[in-house]
């Protein structure tokens, strides 16, 4: 009975179109313009930050693959290897390097090298041996990507406490910040529906386009979000952090 | 279909569930990294407080030491050279006019002299290398033991002021102490300069003590947070009739 009344909710929001895919691809746009005017226009007086152009070639990146992955699905052409290789791999290193760049424990950063390499060769093993790259979806490594993203965001968080980290200012005006809790909350609620991917398939698309709704809402918000965090230092951050 | 949505029930509550730990822990680390913040800030105004209460204590026993130093100048040799030159002047002959003269000259030197001691600006200026001199020649020129400067790397001045007060003060107690209770035949001071590091050891041959059974006194004590507030360490090795000897380290 619960379970019905949260549909009928999740089916009204998708009907509504809450978070549909030229909403979705607007965030994202949002999020790049936000990133870009950062850069050529505060960036420049402020302070320059190799990892906030890092975070704006991410999100150009998701734009591009998102709108290549569009275009294949309006042609009635499967996308699947655009996901499998864009967002399940090349997504993931980018935002390894970002924790591997604002990690600054030697022994993270040890770990996020060491994750990377392995992560690599499994990539290449499920592709060559148990997952086909262009027809399956790679759950399984998804189900590695989001789990250790979500470790090395909960130790990057963990830590700034942990080490008195940005002791002289208030947590929400630090970017890092931001852009991590933002990457717990997308990952936290995407790895489920990522990898029940094929699960999900048998059921009635209307069930999956609310589940994709949901996802995207999530995802659409955390691009907004990496997009302008490098704007909080300027919005929050006072002499005494107050 | 009823599986169905049971199925996606689950599905989509577990990734609430999971989003709202996630949220959950960052609030907590967010309340967490704040309820520290207050905590630190609140620890740092009370040492700010307490360097501020040291340097008013070592200015105004500064300005005692000197005080009395002046006071026992006056009537040691300024009050005594007057009184030659009293002397002197009543006499009659001639070259006493002469001998009167240089004794007059030596009083302005030695007025001169006191007037710079009482002028706290004084202290401020003097490279702290120049008062450790000057300190073991009153203590010498006193006639109580003998003394010697000897120093190692390039001589470089305190640039933080409040730092120089505080050594100052700490070199003073440490002398005063030595005077008082130990009775030694030498005193010797070694400075060492290594960049920013600034060592400074005071040894004596006075009767010492056993600093096992006096670990506590209220000099040491006070020696001991008055290093701490120039976030300074201090070592104090003695043994009863085998002199004492006082390590002091400081980055300046």
């Amino acid at each position: 009975m619960v379970g019905k009344c949260v549909l009928l909710i999740a089916v009204r929001a998708c009907d509504a179109k809450l978070m549909s895919s030229s909403v979705y691809l607007l965030s994202i746009f949002l999020g790049l313009a936000g990133g870009i005017c950062y850069t050529l226009k505060i960036n420049k007086s402020y302070k320059k930050s190799k990892i906030q152009l890092l975070i704006l070639g991410l999100i150009l990146f998701v734009a591009c693959f998102e709108l290549y992955a569009i275009y294949l699905a309006k042609s009635g052409r499967h996308n699947r290897f655009v996901y499998n290789i864009c967002f399940f791999y090349l997504e993931t290193f980018l935002l390894l390097g970002y924790l591997y760049a604002i990690n600054l424990s030697k022994k993270v950063r040890r770990t996020i090298l060491y994750f990377s390499l392995i992560y690599l060769i499994w990539g290449i093993t499920n592709s060559l041996f148990i997952q086909d790259i262009w027809l399956t979806w790679h759950n399984y490594s998804y189900l590695m990507a989001s789990l250790s993203i979500l470790t090395f965001c909960l130790v990057f968080i963990f830590g700034i406490t942990k080490n008195n980290k940005y002791f002289e200012q208030p947590l929400w005006s630090i970017p890092h910040f931001w852009n991590t809790s933002m990457l717990l909350i997308f990952y936290s609620s995407g790895f489920l529906y990522f990898l029940s991917l094929d699960f999900l398939t048998e059921l009635d698309p209307k069930l999956v386009d609310i589940l994709g709704s949901f996802n995207r809402f999530v995802a659409g918000t955390m691009y907004i979000v990496l997009g302008f965090s490098y704007y909080t230092p300027l919005i929050f951050s006072t002499a005494h952090g107050k | 279909m009823e599986s169905n949505s049971i199925e996606l029930f689950i599905v989509l509550l577990s990734g609430i569930f999971l989003m709202f730990i996630m949220s959950g822990f960052i609030v907590a680390m967010v309340l967490i990294h704040r309820q520290r913040q207050v905590k630190s800030r609140h620890r740092v105004e009370l040492m700010k407080a307490d360097y501020e209460k040291t340097i008013l204590n070592v200015e105004k026993e500064i300005r005692e030491e000197t005080l009395q130093y002046v006071s026992q100048e006056l009537h040691d040799n300024i009050g005594q050279l007057l009184s030659l030159t009293k002397l002197v002047l009543n006499n009659p002959e001639p070259s006493s006019v002469l001998e009167g003269k240089k004794l007059i000259n030596q009083i302005i030197k030695e007025v001169r002299s006191l007037s710079k001691s009482i002028n706290r600006d004084y202290i401020k200026d003097l490279k702290f290398e120049d008062f450790l001199k000057d300190e073991l020649d009153k203590v010498e020129r006193s006639g109580f033991c003998k003394t010697e400067l000897t120093q190692k790397g390039t001589v470089m001045d305190i640039p933080d002021e409040n730092k120089k007060l505080i050594l100052i003060r700490l070199v003073q107690e440490c002398l005063n102490n030595a005077i008082k209770h130990a009775s030694p035949t030498w005193i010797k001071i070694h400075l060492e300069h290594d960049g920013p590091h600034l060592g400074l050891t005071i040894t004596d041959d006075g009767v010492g003590f056993d600093t096992n059974t006096h670990p506590k006194g209220l000099g040491l004590i006070n020696l001991q947070s008055r290093i701490n507030a120039i976030d300074g360490n201090i070592y104090i090795l003695s043994e009863p009739q085998k002199g004492t000897q006082i390590k002091m380290s400081v980055m300046v």
